[in-house]
């Protein structure tokens, strides 16, 4: 459990308004170690944009999209029903989300989804290192949510990516992971996409000419593509809508 | 016939909606509210029957909202595909190209025809009689007068919605979502933002003078 000095650290960071913060992943979890960030869902009133302040990664959803996940058995719902802790809920909507999560019978989705964003990975050498943190935590994420969907399938309920690997026979996958998390170099990610290969046996081949060509037609059918190619075009910088009211017409 | 309205909230690229609804609205003189594209499937359609409604009925009255200006930045560069796409841009870029290739906003520019372009380029800001002011955003409470396009097109005012509002015309508008998917109706403040392309809400009119719903 956090003491009252790491919640005022958290709080410390975050951007207001919010409407509720949950505090989720290893640090909720009890299993994290010093390497470990602080995952943080934000409920805003309006759509907003993710950040992170040093370890602290802030995920932003407005009440209603939560609602949306919870309903349709979403992997992140179940991730915040199994395993958040409230930092501050004076609605009480952790409880609601609760109530109104439906669990998933198999996660097919979730995988598809993810072989989908395999041209995201696609990057030279040479142009890596104008984006190698949001690359590496691209390919961090993607196959984790990929291992996290095969295990629960297999009948696993635990977020925990240790106990994810020893289900699934790949503690090989450790160290790829920790690497890429880590190192956040060429190397590392070039390791990690050839994980990601050979997991999903999808081939990281992008046949538009740019990531905004990517994304366009990626928005038809798959969110998490675009969420997180936006957040590669990002680059770690927030966007927001006020961006519009800066322009002069 | 000339004083009876149909004042229409925000599309969002649902042209099924929008057809349905004006099926309903009669022989009136029709004042969109703005925010016809983006996020909703069919941006496209939603234009062409807005430019048809426009070239039929020239009486009719098309007010900008923040996404039609959105539209406009990022074709002319002065809003970026991130900050579009985070406008809920992508399903707009989509209704006109189809497929993208590369360079999204070029092609954009290139696929987008020309009477569209002058079409969400002609909306206007605001509508006013000596009884109301409608516009997008509605006014800005502490500055009621304003009529600047920030105020009324882009602004954001949730005081709108605070009870014991004294405003000296009736504001009716979009933009603020309402997610019971009903009109929000308040002392002086109308608005029509029921989720149509967006929530799967339904489009909304109010017929004026009368106050009643019409939705679709």
């Amino acid at each position: 459990m956090f003491t009252a000095n790491q919640v005022r650290e958290i709080v410390g960071v975050i951007r207001l308004p919010f409407n509720a913060l949950f505090l989720y992943g290893s640090q909720a979890r009890g299993d994290a170690d010093e390497a470990s960030d602080v995952d943080v869902l934000q409920v805003t009133p309006t759509h907003t944009a993710p950040y992170a302040v040093g370890r602290v990664n802030v995920t932003c959803y407005t009440f209603e999209q939560l609602l949306r996940l919870a309903r349709s058995g979403g992997l992140f719902a179940r991730h915040l029903v199994e395993e958040a802790l409230p930092l501050a809920d004076p609605q009480g909507l952790l409880g609601a989300l609760k109530s109104n999560y439906v669990g998933h019978l198999a996660y097919d989705g979730v995988r598809k989804e993810v072989c989908g964003c395999a041209p995201l990975l696609d990057v030279a050498e040479s142009q890596f290192a104008e984006n190698a943190e949001g690359l590496s935590s691209v390919v961090v994420y993607l196959i984790r949510t990929y291992l996290y969907a095969t295990a629960f399938d297999r009948g696993s309920r635990s977020f925990a990516m240790g106990s994810v690997l020893e289900l699934l026979g790949l503690c090989r996958a450790r160290i790829t992971l920790s690497d890429a998390r880590s190192q956040r170099n060429f190397v590392a990610f070039a390791a990690a996409r050839g994980l990601f290969e050979e997991l999903t046996g999808t081939a990281c081949n992008r046949i538009e000419g740019s990531l905004e060509a990517f994304i366009v037609n990626a928005s038809v059918q798959n969110e998490l593509a675009v969420i997180l190619g936006l957040r590669l075009l990002a680059r770690g910088r927030p966007f927001t809508y006020d961006a519009l009211l800066d322009v002069e017409f | 016939m000339a004083d009876e309205l149909a004042f229409i909230g925000d599309i969002h690229g649902d042209s099924v909606r929008l057809s349905a609804l004006l099926g309903k609205l009669g022989g009136r003189r029709l004042v969109f509210l703005g925010d016809y594209v983006d996020r909703g499937p069919d941006s496209r359609e939603v234009v062409e029957i807005l430019l048809e409604i426009a070239n039929r009925e020239l009486n009719a009255v098309f007010l900008s909202g923040n996404h039609e200006i959105g539209l406009l930045a990022f074709l002319s560069g002065r809003l970026s595909f991130l900050e579009y796409a985070w406008m809920g841009g992508l399903s707009t870029i989509r209704s006109y190209l189809g497929k993208a290739n590369e360079n999204v906003r070029s092609e954009l520019v290139a696929a987008m025809p020309r009477p569209h372009y002058e079409f969400l380029s002609n909306c206007k800001p605001f509508f006013e009689t000596a009884q109301l002011v409608a516009s997008h955003a509605g006014i800005n409470p502490a500055c009621p007068e304003s009529r600047e396009p920030t105020e009324i097109v882009l602004g954001r005012h949730p005081s709108l919605f605070h009870n014991g509002l004294r405003l000296s015309k009736l504001v009716i508008c979009g933009h603020y979502l309402q997610t019971t998917r009903t009109p929000f109706v308040g002392n002086g403040v109308l608005c029509l933002n029921t989720g149509c392309g967006t929530i799967e809400g339904p489009a909304t009119a109010l017929l004026y003078p009368e106050m009643i719903f019409m939705q679709a």
